[in-house]
């Protein structure tokens, strides 16, 4: 019985110093290796999923949203492919065709009024004479002129300070490099009463000379602040809403930091 | 005036007069429209949470690296490591997901269910067989709050690639996210080491940045140091002690061949390539006197850049190749100071505590990562060109040989530990993400290569 324990023992240290030695030799064997040519990494156009069937499977039934982002597929334009030029003031990324189903027009209207005024008065002052009755110039001089003129000064403030307190945990201005910390992002936002943030934010100007890279990534990081729902503004006061918080912009300015 | 306008009457002033107030309301209304004016100047600095969902395929084929499937799912795993070393991203456990990704979710993901994880970013992706044998990886990255494509991209490559193909995922998203290069697809050179501190074999090996497909490159016969790697990537210059005898080689990773560069009667250490890929700077022992000189690669073209006394060495060229920063003893303790490249307009930049030795100058040109000695430890830190910025970022007891990732973000390192034995470290910029690099055996001198093409 001992006898037989101690064979086998035998044999696994046997066994165990082979494998030591023969681990040993692999090591020490010349592994001086002809390294295989370094194998190409093509880029290749991703429009189109290969060989996917454009139609949707029965899982997606319920994903009512894919029909409005299928759009975008047949787009050709790799995001990386085109070229980082200087024009990352872009609002949107016009690399995919905006989503047909968003609200973008709503806000319209009140902005075009000050211009359609313009035209009109460019045109002909007679012919504006004719088609715009008083009242309705009073109507479009108000409207034309800044609304927040209804909100007082301290009204103005404290409204900053609750929307800055609202916003400035949700952004986590990108890493960057050296000098990422001088783009200043001004973004537009547009918001309903209840809080959401009506289409997407618009950049409105970005300041600061370093990369086009750096300019995306500060935007990115601008508009993830403002859209994360943790860091909505629903609940800020119903008075303010109307010259306030309906329509204001964010400076995102990342030189204190 | 406007008053006195809008004051008046008769139909035909009115319109004149509402034109005024509406001439003054366009030339202030732009400006008041944006009252309401938010100075954002505070933030929040975290890592993003990212979800990266196994990379699915349409159709599960068996190529010679497992099939399409497990396939997905390694490159998903591959594409989350990288991105969590950075520092930069949470990717979220993939147990909380919310949802399935199958195919069709890749070009038009659910959102939604993104967002009760709270992911913000969202990676996902597929493995394709192509009848070729290559396989296609395609990436996409999302903005899960604005549902906006940030990145998508394809790459095709030779099935036992695959990794490369990952690591390309990786960098597209963190390029994207950061504005900056990656830095995922590139590799290191390092000395390999085992045995007997009486009897220690040295390799030179190469792996992938992340310590996966690891090589060695040459047999343990010679004692080989401080490998680095030259701008165009392919080859390596190091110090070879064949016959016992310094001398700088040239490896080309491509071909498996060295070369030797120069062969020089003294002793010669510590060879940097410039960033042209054109010189070598190094120093050289003569008489007692150790000083930086530059070579051409050939070889040829020997000139020296410092005299004082004492030892200067560990020559590196800043970025744009018309600096070099060094380390010299001359005031008496080991201090770092930089020179013009034609070795003019040398002066001291650290005047801190202690000692400070090895400086490597970052790609970005924007900091110098030096070991500074002092407190009985090594640890590893960086400062500005001019000396200023001071930052320790380790803190162990002996932390030596800084090398910088591509893009400047992290540095590799390695660390000695008291009963003997190193291993390769790395830490990012801001000194709080550290990982150990696994190396089949103790490893050090580490050399990180430009991001590979």
């Amino acid at each position: 019985m001992t006898e037989t324990r101690a064979l086998t023992m035998a044999g696994i240290a046997h066994l165990a110093l082979f494998a030591t030695l023969s681990l040993s030799w692999s090591l020490m064997a010349d592994h001086t290796i002809t390294y295989d040519e370094p194998v190409p990494v093509e880029f290749i156009e991703l429009g189109e999923m290969p060989t996917v069937t454009e139609r949707p499977e029965p899982t997606l039934a319920a994903a009512p949203r894919e029909t409005v982002d299928a759009a975008p597929a047949p787009d050709t334009d790799m995001l990386e492919e085109t070229p980082p030029t200087e024009a990352p003031d872009l609002l949107v990324p016009t690399e995919t065709p905006p989503p047909p189903a968003k609200a973008a027009p709503k806000p319209e209207p009140k902005k075009k009024k000050p211009q359609e005024l313009t035209q009109a008065v460019d045109r002909n002052k007679a012919e504006a004479d004719r088609a715009l009755e008083e009242q309705d110039f009073a109507s479009m001089i108000t409207d034309a002129l800044p609304p927040q003129i209804t909100l007082s000064s301290i009204q103005q403030s404290t409204l900053v300070g609750l929307i800055r307190e609202r916003i400035y945990k949700c952004w986590d201005p990108a890493a960057g490099g050296p000098d990422s910390a001088a783009i200043v992002t001004t973004l537009r936002v547009k918001a309903a009463r209840n809080g959401d943030i009506i289409g997407r934010p618009v950049v409105v100007r970005q300041s600061g000379s370093a990369n086009a890279g750096y300019k995306r990534a500060a935007r990115d990081a601008a508009i993830r602040a403002v859209m994360n729902p943790s860091c909505s503004l629903s609940g800020l006061p119903e008075k303010l809403y109307a010259g306030g918080w309906e329509d204001f912009t964010l400076n995102f300015d990342p030189k204190d930091l | 005036m406007m008053n006195g306008l809008t004051g008046a009457t008769g139909r035909a002033v009115k319109p004149l007069a509402a034109l005024f107030v509406l001439v003054a309301a366009l030339i202030t209304g732009p400006a008041a429209a944006q009252n309401l004016s938010v100075d954002i100047n505070q933030g929040v600095s975290r890592p993003l949470p990212i979800a990266i969902p196994d990379f699915t395929t349409q159709q599960n084929v068996e190529t010679p690296a497992g099939t399409t499937s497990s396939l997905g799912k390694r490159v998903a795993e591959v594409i989350t490591n990288d991105l969590k070393s950075s520092g930069l991203f949470r990717p979220i456990d993939t147990l909380a997901f919310t949802t399935n990704v199958a195919y069709p979710d890749v070009l038009s993901p659910q959102f939604a269910s993104w967002r009760t994880v709270a992911a913000q970013a969202l990676v996902t992706g597929f493995a394709e067989a192509q009848s070729d044998g290559s396989v296609t990886i395609g990436c996409y990255l999302y903005d899960v709050f604005s549902e906006e494509v940030l990145v998508r991209e394809g790459f095709n490559t030779p099935v036992r690639n695959w990794r490369r193909a990952a690591h390309k995922c990786a960098d597209a998203v963190y390029s994207r996210l950061t504005g900056e290069a990656g830095y995922f697809d590139s590799r290191i050179v390092y000395i390999s080491e085992t045995g007997r501190a009486t009897n220690r074999i040295k390799r030179l090996a190469i792996m992938d940045q992340d310590g996966a497909n690891h090589r060695f490159l040459t047999n343990g016969q010679n004692l080989v140091l401080t490998p680095r790697f030259a701008p165009n990537q392919q080859t390596v210059a190091y110090l070879s002690y064949a016959q016992n005898r310094p001398r700088i080689y040239m490896y080309d990773v491509n071909t498996g061949q060295q070369r030797l560069v120069g062969n020089f009667p003294n002793m010669s250490f510590a060879p940097r390539f410039s960033p042209d890929g054109r010189t070598l700077a190094f120093s050289q022992s003569r008489g007692g006197n150790t000083d930086v000189y530059v070579m051409d690669v050939n070889g040829g073209n020997v000139r020296r850049l410092t005299n004082a006394p004492g030892i200067d060495t560990a020559p590196s060229f800043s970025p744009d190749g018309r600096r070099i920063a060094f380390e010299s003893d001359r005031g008496g303790s080991q201090q770092i100071y930089v020179m013009n490249a034609d070795g003019s307009g040398q002066r001291r930049i650290s005047f801190g505590d202690g000692r400070y030795g090895t400086p490597v100058w970052s790609p970005r040109g924007d900091l110098i990562a030096m070991t500074k000695i002092g407190g009985g430890k090594f640890r590893i830190g960086v400062m500005r060109p001019d000396g200023s910025g001071e930052r320790l970022l380790t803190d162990s007891w002996q932390d030596e040989g800084p090398t910088w990732s591509p893009n400047g973000r992290v540095i590799m390192f390695f660390r000695s530990r008291r009963g003997g034995g190193a291993d390769l470290h790395s830490i990012d910029l801001t000194g709080i993400n550290e990982r150990r690099i696994p190396t089949p055996l103790e490893g050090s001198d580490p050399a990180w290569s430009p991001l590979l093409q």
